[in-house]
């Protein structure tokens, strides 16, 4: 498979958008590709016409995608996977999405201490009384 | 040694099965009581490391949905998890996936700890709703060891809800609502609703050599620096110092009965050796389907026997909203939840209630592995709205113990050496009554706090952690498997001691209740033999 033709198929699984931090298409994410290229052998193999695929405007692409996608449910549900979490941890575009690339741990996150306001509107609640059956 | 050769232990006075919650709880509470006791406890899996758990590593969402995903079946799929003795169970009947964890601390390394209490009302179903079955006792006579278990956990939260009655002060204050779980608290508000913050088995204050919660996120791929309880950080290290012995990698392959008594165990142990372990009493808890599965492969006869499984339907309602909110991080029980509709009210169409819970979020990855659709331009236009700009409400229902819904053995036999085992569970038309009234009322609240756009999720199959009620308590043989005290009526000197036993489940967590509830049974033991 050419790498061309990967790329073509993972761009139109993630084609990235322009937003105010633009996340990259797949094919500009830094992806490392060895497992994708690997789990898009059926998918490719499934494509009625490659060069066809090749040529076509991103939004036949979708279309010829969707059939692969209905032809070989399991192979395109490995690739779509394999692709998803490979895209999602990439670094930029995590940063695209304005989230923190380091693992959870070992700082943690930050969230908004609770302040009085808070607990005070409890109050309401606990002037309703007993809310329990016996 | 010939490999044949069985390996014969010395005769301990109690076994038990599973060092989860209840195992954990129980053997605690009798080596206290009764410290002459040999307690000895065997456990399938073994002790979690926590210098090497996924929150630690760049890959933890893919890791989240693989080797520690909450699914036993998706572990194994994904090559399985050296420390959690997974067993593959058939869930093809069921329309909930059955979630656990198979080490030592069971289900509560990777539970999220949210930690209600049932109300008095789910005691006694039958009584006041003539539905399900009442409990052979009371929340009144639960109330002590609740608060028992409350302290030997450490609870975060806030006294004084008054959906129950009054509880003792909570040991920590409660975790923060953060701008999402605030935003939620006003739309409650707002509606004059019930709400209140989430009690929560999770450190707010250090605490000896566990920290105070960092909000890192993932809970349920066990928790890096034991802020979140759990059996193995809790009840296993007083256990242990007290003479109990855990012995891990140990799979019980059988309770030997003769004669209508229990002997002991026979189990296969971590280098694949049979062993035979005689014990005066043999206590079970190996959750709601491990629990059926042993009694069952033992030869127990019982007509409830791994019938009634009873999970807590689920849903969820999300709703996206302009500004951006937190909630892809903090544990992920919290942080508030309303029991305006846990009580039941007879214009509803139903028995019963529910339980909502607004929950803390996804994080991106899994965000973006469950969008419809689920790729192209139009599935990252939705991430971009949805991704730290949703709020989800969790939707738990009662449901009511049905026959039909029920752990069976297939006629296989499991890598592990025992039967294989399969569940089938329906969802029955008054629980789906109940998940549709309560998506509509998380609806309500999440339009109040100003979502412009709702997705609901009528049906969250992977959310199968409350696995219940399949040897439930009773006093009639021909309908309930145990007896107050958890002894199987068909064999005395077992016990079970787990979330089996439930004649009926409330709408909300077990973990709490189940706690309690193997406390007493401790107690109970120690009285039958005093």
């Amino acid at each position: 498979m050419s790498r061309v033709l990967l790329l073509a198929v993972l761009d139109t699984l993630l084609p990235g958008d322009a937003g105010q931090t633009p996340l990259p298409p797949a094919s500009e994410a830094g992806l490392d590709l060895g497992t994708l290229e690997r789990l898009a052998e059926p998918v490719v193999a499934a494509l009625a016409d490659r060069d066809a695929f090749l040529m076509a405007s991103p939004a036949d692409r979708v279309a010829l995608l969707r059939i692969v996608e209905t032809n070989v449910p399991d192979a395109f549900k490995a690739l779509l996977t394999e692709a998803l979490a490979t895209y999602y941890e990439a670094p930029p575009v995590v940063a695209a999405l304005g989230w923190r690339t380091a693992p959870p741990q070992p700082h943690g996150h930050d969230v908004a201490p609770s302040d009085d306001t808070a607990w005070l509107a409890l109050d309401k609640v606990k002037a309703r009384g007993q809310l329990w059956r016996a | 040694m010939a490999a044949s050769e069985q390996i014969k232990f010395g005769p301990v006075d109690v076994a038990i099965v599973g060092s989860g919650l209840g195992g954990a709880v129980f053997a605690r509470r009798l080596t206290s009581r009764a410290p002459r006791l040999r307690i000895l406890c065997l456990e399938r899996g073994d002790w979690l490391d926590r210098s090497n758990l996924p929150a630690q590593q760049p890959d933890w969402q893919r890791l989240a949905l693989g080797a520690w995903a909450t699914s036993p079946n998706l572990r194994l799929k994904a090559g399985g998890n050296a420390l959690s003795a997974d067993y593959p169970i058939d869930d093809s009947g069921s329309d909930f996936k059955p979630l656990m964890w198979n080490g030592v601390g069971g289900s509560t390394v990777n539970w999220a700890a949210h930690f209600p209490r049932l109300h008095p009302s789910d005691f006694k179903t039958r009584t006041l709703d003539g539905v399900g079955d009442d409990w052979p006792f009371s929340y009144f006579d639960l109330e002590p060891y609740y608060d028992l278990n409350d302290e030997a956990f450490g609870v975060s939260g806030l006294a004084g809800d008054p959906a129950y009655p009054a509880k003792k002060s909570r040991r920590m204050p409660p975790l923060p609502l953060g701008r999402m779980g605030a935003k939620a608290a006003q739309a409650f508000d707002a509606l004059g609703w019930h709400w209140w913050p989430v009690d929560a088995a999770i450190n707010t204050v250090t605490e000896g050599d566990r920290a105070a919660c960092n909000h890192c996120g993932p809970c349920q791929q066990g928790c890096v620096t034991g802020a979140k309880s759990s059996t193995d950080l809790t009840y296993w290290p007083r256990a242990i110092a007290s003479g109990v012995e855990l012995r891990t990698r140990c799979v019980v392959q059988e309770i030997v009965i003769e004669g209508g008594v229990a002997t002991g165990v026979r189990y296969r142990d971590g280098a694949g050796r049979d062993c035979w372990q005689p014990a005066s009493t043999v206590v079970v808890a190996g959750n709601g389907i491990g629990t059926a599965r042993l009694l069952l492969a033992s030869g127990i006869q019982s007509p409830a026997l791994g019938r009634n499984l009873m999970f807590h339907p689920a849903a969820y309602v999300r709703g996206m909203f302009a500004e951006e909110l937190d909630g892809p991080v903090g544990p992920v029980g919290c942080a508030v939840y309303s029991h305006e509709f846990y009580e039941t009210a007879a214009s509803r169409g139903f028995k019963r209630g529910i339980h909502l819970q607004v929950t803390r979020e996804n994080p991106l990855l899994i965000q973006a592995s469950r969008l419809e659709p689920a790729w192209g331009a139009e599935a990252q236009r939705l991430l971009r709205e949805e991704f730290r700009h949703s709020m989800a409400v969790l939707v738990l229902a009662e449901d009511l113990p049905e026959l039909h819904n029920r752990v069976t053995l297939t006629k296989e036999t499991a890598a592990d050496g025992l039967p294989g085992v399969r569940i089938e569970y329906a969802l029955s038309r008054e629980s789906r009554r109940a998940l549709d009234f309560g998506m509509a009322r998380a609806e309500e609240m999440l339009r109040a706090a100003g979502a412009h756009r709702i997705v609901r999720v009528p049906l969250a199959p992977y959310t199968g952690w409350h696995l219940l009620g399949t040897a439930r308590m009773g006093s009639d043989p021909a309908t309930s498997v145990t007896d107050a005290n958890g002894c199987l009526h068909a064999v005395p000197n077992v016990i079970v001691a787990d979330g089996s036993l439930f004649p009926t489940v409330g709408a909300c967590n077990p973990g709490s209740t189940i706690g309690a509830l193997a406390l007493r049974l401790a107690d109970a033991l120690v009285g039958a033999s005093a």
